[in-house]
């Protein structure tokens, strides 16, 4: 707008999606209409109107543009977030996008406090620099007669030793000089008083603006406000070339060194709101997790002693194709992108598939044995068997894989994780059944040459 | 080695009047369980709240911990969830959206009764309402859509009387498997969801395998009446359904037996949706395919 020559009041959001730029008079607002407006096309005039302040006009985001401006906030914000997570040096942090507009964040094995893990996610860390407005007048603003282009911000200060809180208020402009994304590191040290700061370098076209900024403004208050907080509002005194400033505030060591992070790390482009929160304790989950897996594998001896006595040297087989099912799942299981099936649901998904997984072992070997009672031979009886049993299993597995499928549309988390395990391993069992079985009896048969069958 | 003898007939069809008793019986049983009980105790994960799992290191009580919460709950449900340690499950209602606060809150409030390294939590479940509300829809729309699936396709591979039937035959297993937590005051959560679809898949499964096999026979048996092919057909799977249900199960009593607090309430849904999923499929899904053959005829040949 500027460059277009527009003069302007001011500009303020009314709605999440639509902002009202205030005019001196109906001509500046019609000069706007042509020459800047054409170049903004993903917004639409929705009124304009004279007021008894100017002349006002409503301004609004189209549809399409909010969605592809959520979503980009949404994949900067997973970008941000991993970024700082990484910091808290947990073996595999996981972060992904769920659904539209969530975000799961995922630090097994995080040794620190939960609560400031979950602090400094959330953190929006919005650095900005912005002139006080040394001409206004505070106090009135204080009662709620803000200058427009200005709003009121509070620097809060908490006194380590007593604890007590004292509220400044500052009259800031509202337009915003020079924002974080411009920094190139962030790092806590002590200043000459003993109290912890945190420096800040800017990158070259930071360094720039920065220069540009405190040459035009020297003997005014520049205010560095972060997340809407005034940290502090030096004088500037001549022009600082370099590119590096300094955040004062009365920190502790923590609260600096968390700052210092998410400021290296990039602010959010959007607020979070933390809508769901699990955190098991390393005890609790070691223990659930244990007795699981023994009873699973206890059942699992069970049934492989099972099919032995059952179908003897065929159980066998079984067994082996069993266990070459398992060591399937658990390597697609424990590959990334998955590993959230390793909880309860998780295994639910192993146990009903190994579950079906017997009972394909168990439909061919009953086949086998009704032929092998109607008098055919082993080979035959088995061919017959194999045949017959294969449109029961394929039918079974692909109405069980398409129930499923909804789960992994509709699904968060450890279902989708349930209904993932279930498709894997029915096909894995599907495979296994059918073909690593049939090669093992087919060794028999043509390179053993045995000819009796033990089923 | 043998279970059950290869000549095994039994007049499934012919006696299916005790069937429909029997299963009449418990549909009822589940179903009166809403009046009398009320509806099923949701767990966090759908409704939204706080779960928190606190261990103490010397005996408390629960009107003590009832107590600390105050200030953040009017009624917290505090139950003791182990006989030998002093294990507390802490469930209270969240309004609010944002939940970052509560933990430290919590913390506070109980260090404040009964002071610091006193108590251990151990595992803390915060679900904000908007999350429960979207996973408890997700969990309807995903089950009508999976049984719509299943119906078109028992419609195409089968019939589509065997596709009412297997509908019917999870429904009813999820009516039963239902009932069963409610009568219990059973909690229904995450978990228990996955176990419900365990049970839906096996369901299915066990289900298929005697469909297929009165596929099978049809081709070859033209010209006898349905309720003596479905018999056959109940006979011959007979032996492999006994089987595969009792090594499914030897793993699931596994679990009951082996497994801690939160696995077995996991376990005994697994267990009841199993023995009813195996009852269902023998005695729901063939009686209803032979009842509605009158207005829906299975095509022979």
């Amino acid at each position: 707008m500027k460059d277009e020559r527009v003069r302007y009041v001011d500009v303020h959001r009314n709605k999440a999606d639509s902002f009202v730029i205030f005019f001196k008079d109906a001509d500046q607002a019609s000069l706007f209409d042509q020459k800047v407006l054409e170049k903004l096309p993903s917004f639409k005039k929705v009124s304009s109107e004279q007021t008894e302040k100017g002349f006002e006009t409503e301004l609004q985001l189209d549809p399409k543009t909010v969605e592809s401006i959520k979503q980009k906030a949404v994949r900067q914000a997973v970008d941000t977030i991993r970024n700082r997570v990484d910091a808290f040096g947990v073996a595999e942090p996981d972060v992904v996008i769920q659904g539209t507009d969530r975000i799961v964040v995922q630090l097994p094995g995080l040794k620190e406090d939960v609560n400031r893990a979950i602090d400094i996610i959330r953190k929006t860390a919005r650095l900005e620099f912005r002139l006080v407005d040394e001409k206004g007048d505070l106090n009135a603003a204080l009662k709620g007669n803000v200058p427009q282009g200005d709003e009121v911000l509070y620097e809060i200060n908490k006194n380590p030793r007593t604890g007590a809180v004292t509220r400044t208020p500052f009259l800031v402009k509202k337009q915003v000089l020079l924002t974080g994304d411009l920094l190139t590191d962030a790092r806590v040290h002590p200043d000459r008083g003993g109290r912890m700061v945190i420096g800040m370098d800017f990158n070259r076209l930071g360094a720039q603006q920065f220069e540009r900024v405190t040459g035009e403004h020297v003997r005014e208050r520049l205010a560095i406000v972060l997340d809407n907080r005034v940290y502090s509002a030096p004088v500037i005194k001549d022009r600082i070339a370099g590119g590096s400033a300094i955040i004062e505030g009365m920190f502790s060591p923590e609260e600096a060194h968390d700052l210092a992070l998410v400021l290296r790390a990039g602010s959010l482009p959007a607020p979070v709101k933390i809508l769901e929160n699990r955190t098991v304790g390393p005890s609790l989950g070691e223990d659930s997790i244990r007795s699981g897996r023994n009873a699973i594998v206890l059942g699992m001896l069970m049934i492989i002693v099972g099919m032995a006595l059952y179908y003897k040297w065929s159980g066998l087989v079984a067994d082996i194709a069993l266990l070459f099912n398992l060591v399937l799942i658990f390597a697609v299981m424990v590959s990334p992108g998955l590993r959230a099936t390793l909880t309860l649901p998780g295994l639910a998904g192993a146990a009903l598939t190994i579950g079906m997984a017997i009972d394909h072992n168990v439909l061919i070997f009953e086949r086998v044995r009704e032929e092998l009672r109607s008098g055919k031979t082993p080979r035959i009886a088995l061919e017959n068997g194999y045949t017959k049993a294969f449109s029961t299993i394929f039918d079974s597995t692909s109405t069980t894989i398409l129930a499923s499928l909804p789960l992994i549309q509709f699904g968060t988390g450890p279902i989708k994780g349930f209904a993932v395990t279930l498709c894997i391993g029915l096909s894995a069992s599907m495979f296994t059944a059918l073909f690593v079985t049939r090669a093992i009896f087919d060794y028999f048969f043509q390179v053993k040459r045995v000819k009796k069958l033990s089923v | 080695m043998e279970l059950i003898p290869p000549n095994t007939n039994i007049d499934f069809m012919g006696n299916r009047r005790y069937a429909y008793a029997f299963t009449t019986v418990v549909i009822v049983l589940s179903l009166l369980s809403f009046p009398i009980k009320g509806w099923i105790n949701l767990g966090v994960d759908f409704t939204g709240g706080v779960t928190a799992q606190v261990q103490f290191k010397k005996p408390v009580h629960i009107e003590q911990i009832r107590q600390a919460l105050e200030p953040i709950s009017k009624e917290p449900t505090v139950q003791r969830f182990s006989l030998s340690g002093e294990d507390y499950i802490i469930r209270l209602e969240t309004h609010d959206e944002g939940t970052e606060q509560f933990s430290q809150k919590l913390q506070g409030l109980l260090e404040s009764k009964f002071g610091k390294g006193v108590f251990e939590i151990r595992g803390l479940e915060i679900v904000g309402p908007k999350v429960g509300q979207d996973l408890r829809h997700a969990a309807i729309w995903a089950t009508v859509i999976a049984l719509g699936m299943l119906l078109v396709y028992m419609a195409f591979r089968f019939t589509f009387s065997m596709g009412l039937g297997a509908v019917f035959c999870l429904v009813h297993d999820l009516i039963v498997v239902y009932g069963f937590f409610v009568w219990n005051g059973m909690e229904f959560n995450l978990t228990i969801l996955a176990a419900m679809l365990t049970v839906i898949g096996y369901d299915i499964h066990d289900t298929i395998v005697v469909c297929d096999r009165v596929r099978d026979n049809l081709r070859s048996m033209r010209k006898q009446p349905l309720a003596d092919v479905l018999n056959i057909s109940i006979n011959q799977t007979l032996s492999r359904t006994v089987l595969t249900s009792g090594f499914t199960l030897l793993v699931v009593i596994a679990l009951l037996i082996f497994g801690t607090n939160v696995l077995r309430d996991f376990a005994w849904a697994l267990l009841i949706g199993i023995i009813f999923g195996t009852y269902s499929s023998i005695f729901v899904a063939s009686p209803l395919v032979l009842a509605i053959d009158k207005y829906i005829p299975v095509k022979r040949g």
